[in-house]
């Protein structure tokens, strides 16, 4: 039987963790399938609420779609040991079809419709069962669309843009058509529920004809599938960005290896290239639907401000765990690596801040304001807090392993230590609440970042002679596979 | 390049892996290391860039305390394993990077990568792959060139004939030689090959549970018979 590295495994902490997390998502779905139908009733009483929501599921199949493009790999790790077994292509490929199915974002839709379809639909003149069978078919439409999608484009994403037309491609047709496809979608539930097979058969034949275009995809491309590379035309060295930054006076080489580090590994590469338009998206979010209070989006305001470098440096050191030998026995100073991560993603920070500065000053100057004090605030002490409590990070880390997500070596106390930075930000806002000046807590962020960002050399110098002094330990750490 | 070796052990969980009370290699010598699975071969090499920490005594590099100065990596190249090489470069992109770390210059670096051209075989340049992508044999070429295109005063390598076809072993042995005659470098090559240690090194040490417990100049061709005969009696 095969085995995957213990370093693969999750410890106790994390698995009672994710315990009360899923158990915690479960009661939450399980109360807004109880409580939406009055909630709709209450505030949109012009329609009834099973009008309202089987009216919306053809939106809610798109967002589920972009949801799980952007969160639901095709599962890798528990297929390859069978490659280097006598087994079909056919075979794995099925097998892994059916190891795709296992995701628990198939399950949020069910259990949430499962509560309000017994809230909306009466059993006496119709079946609650036949409802719910009609979700499931449609979550197996999104999954088997998933699985083809995937699979074409070899779990890679260079399929963003086309995704992204197609999102806009409906959202234009939601805009002219919004009556004639609510009135279709709201037709097919009720075709579902009254057991009409004109409905059924229609949904059956696409999910079939999905899961059969997913097989044949996966089975033509298996072994490319999975082939553990980026694609070739990424080798290409001397790319406008590289050579950029190959330019840069002192730091050059080191952010060029950042670069490639952050932008060719499976781990990395969707939250690189991915947090710009998400800070983009999250700030046209804040500044239309956000309302006068944007603390109350603080924490997530924290993640976006630190950018890419906030992800990236929770495993500071770890990334370079495969090579940090080499690193060690050639003339880079242990002080000048660690001022080239924090220039890097400091820089990356700030053109991010620069490209969704217009969306904020656009309507929300308070947003604007608070944005920009956390900016110094993420990249400040955030990265001095990171890169501090990196020095005890010793896990080797496979940056090229299939998922930003399931990675190896996150701890409970690296966890503690995401929560420790979170809810540092509690004591500025209660300050910052009662100071007499109108950006109370932004102004305290942004300072105290700006501190920390003033005397980086300071104590930068610090972590470099901390790291030094646990060399020996850290780099047998990482030898271990 | 001078390397002295003082009351140097190294200890792992209480079991003594390495110790060597006295030792000296000369600048210009082709020290050849062998011993069994487990013999301290690596211990040795690792001990002597810093990448780990010895239990007790010392190994200077041209005087300089290797543990406590960052002097001799300017001065030394050296490949051990795949923990030298970078899987997300090209080989192109790895060589100008610890080329640039030499202070070597693109120009430079190229110039220097055409000596190796024979050795690469058409199958390391211009592929289009990342290291990680390159087979065994091909990696084990990557970081040996990268050892060695820097002309380092002292070169350290870790079992480089391994994972090699024939010719490229015969290759590579010939290089070693041709260099350390041209430049006067001083280079340290650890191999389970006696045969391809016998060939070129100038003096070798045998290695049996962390001791040495035979130092051979090699010139003496009974006493590589000797090393021969002492590996055929523990076969």
């Amino acid at each position: 039987m095969f085995r995957r590295s213990e370093l693969f495994e999750k410890s106790l902490f994390v698995i009672i963790l994710i315990s009360i997390f899923a158990f915690f998502i479960f009661s939450q779905l399980q109360l807004a399938g109880r409580m939406l139908p009055t909630l709709l009733q209450e505030h949109f009483p012009q329609k009834a609420p099973a009008e309202w929501v089987y009216g919306l599921l053809i939106p809610i199949l798109v967002v589920d779609f972009l949801v799980r493009f952007f969160f639901q790999p095709l599962p890798a790790q528990h297929v390859r040991p069978y490659l280097h077994l006598p087994i079909k292509a056919r075979v794995l490929s099925l097998y892994r079809m059916f190891r795709s199915w296992l995701h628990p974002i198939n399950l949020y839709l069910p259990v949430f419709f499962y509560y309000f379809i017994r809230m909306t639909i009466n059993p006496e003149t119709s079946s609650q069962g036949s409802g719910l069978i009609g979700i499931i078919l449609f979550v197996a439409i999104n999954q088997g669309l998933l699985m083809w999608t995937k699979a074409y484009t070899g779990n890679k994403l260079n399929v963003i843009l086309p995704v992204t037309l197609i999102l806009v491609g409906f959202v234009l047709a939601w805009n002219f058509y919004q009556e004639a496809l609510m009135q279709f979608s709201l037709d097919l539930f009720l075709g579902f529920v009254y057991n009409d097979i004109q409905a059924f058969a229609p949904v059956v034949a696409l999910v079939l004809l999905l899961h059969f275009m997913a097989y044949r995809q996966m089975k033509r491309g298996f072994y490319q599938v999975f082939e553990n590379s980026a694609p070739l035309k990424a080798v290409s060295s001397g790319s406008l960005p590289e050579r950029l930054l190959a330019s840069v006076p002192i730091y050059g080489q080191l952010w060029l290896l950042e670069w490639q580090l952050a932008s060719r590994s499976k781990r990395s590469q969707f939250n690189f290239f991915g947090m710009i338009p998400m800070a983009i998206a999250f700030s046209l979010f804040l500044v239309l639907w956000g309302g006068a209070q944007p603390e109350t989006y603080i924490v997530i305001i924290l993640m976006i401000a630190g950018s890419y470098g906030g992800f990236h440096l929770q495993h500071a050191f770890s990334w370079e765990s495969h090579f940090f030998d080499f690193l060690a026995t050639r003339n880079i100073k242990m002080k000048t690596f660690i001022k080239a991560k924090f220039y890097f993603y400091l820089t990356y920070a700030a053109l991010q801040l620069v490209v969704i500065s217009p969306f904020l000053l656009w309507r929300n100057i308070e947003l604007a304001f608070l944005f920009a004090g956390m900016f110094f605030y993420a990249t400040g002490f955030g990265f001095f807090f990171y890169l501090r409590t990196g020095v005890g990070n010793s896990t080797r880390l496979d940056a090229n392993g299939k998922s930003s997500f399931n990675m190896e070596g996150v701890t409970g106390i690296k966890f503690m230590q995401v929560m420790v930075l979170f809810l540092s930000v509690l004591p500025f806002i209660i300050i910052g609440y009662f100071l007499p000046l109108q950006h109370g807590t932004a102004l305290l962020l942004g300072l105290t970042g700006l501190l920390f960002i003033l005397t980086h050399n300071w104590w930068i110098n610090g972590i470099a002679r901390k790291f030094e002094n646990r060399k020996y330990v850290k780099l047998n750490l990482y030898r271990q596979k | 390049m001078h390397i002295r070796i003082d009351q140097l052990t190294k200890e792992y969980n209480g079991n003594l892996a390495l110790d060597i009370p006295s030792l000296e290699i000369k600048k210009g010598e082709l020290l050849g290391i062998v011993g069994n699975n487990g013999a301290g071969k690596t211990t040795l090499l690792r001990l002597m860039l810093d990448l780990i920490g010895a239990t007790q005594g010392h190994i200077e590099i041209d005087g300089e305390n290797v543990s406590k100065s960052d002097g001799w990596k300017k001065q030394t190249g050296s490949f051990l394993d795949e923990g030298f090489l970078i899987g997300f470069l090209t080989p192109e992109e790895y060589f100008r990077f610890n080329a640039e770390t030499y202070g070597l210059s693109p120009e430079e670096t190229d110039q220097r990568l055409q000596e190796y051209s024979r050795f690469m075989s058409d199958e390391i340049m211009e592929t289009g792959k990342y290291i990680r992508q390159l087979s065994t044999g091909n990696k084990q070429k990557v970081g040996i060139i990268a050892a060695m295109m820097v002309n380092p005063p002292l070169l350290l390598l870790d079992e480089p004939f391994n994972f090699l076809d024939p010719s490229s072993q015969i290759l590579i042995k010939n290089l070693l030689r041709e260099k350390n005659r041209q430049t006067g470098n001083t280079m340290l090559v650890s191999s389970h090959n006696i045969n391809h240690l016998a060939d070129i090194c100038t003096r070798v040490i045998l290695l049996e549970k962390g001791v040495i417990i035979k130092d051979i100049i090699n010139t003496e061709e009974r006493k590589m018979e000797e090393i021969d005969a002492y590996f055929s009696s523990r076969a």
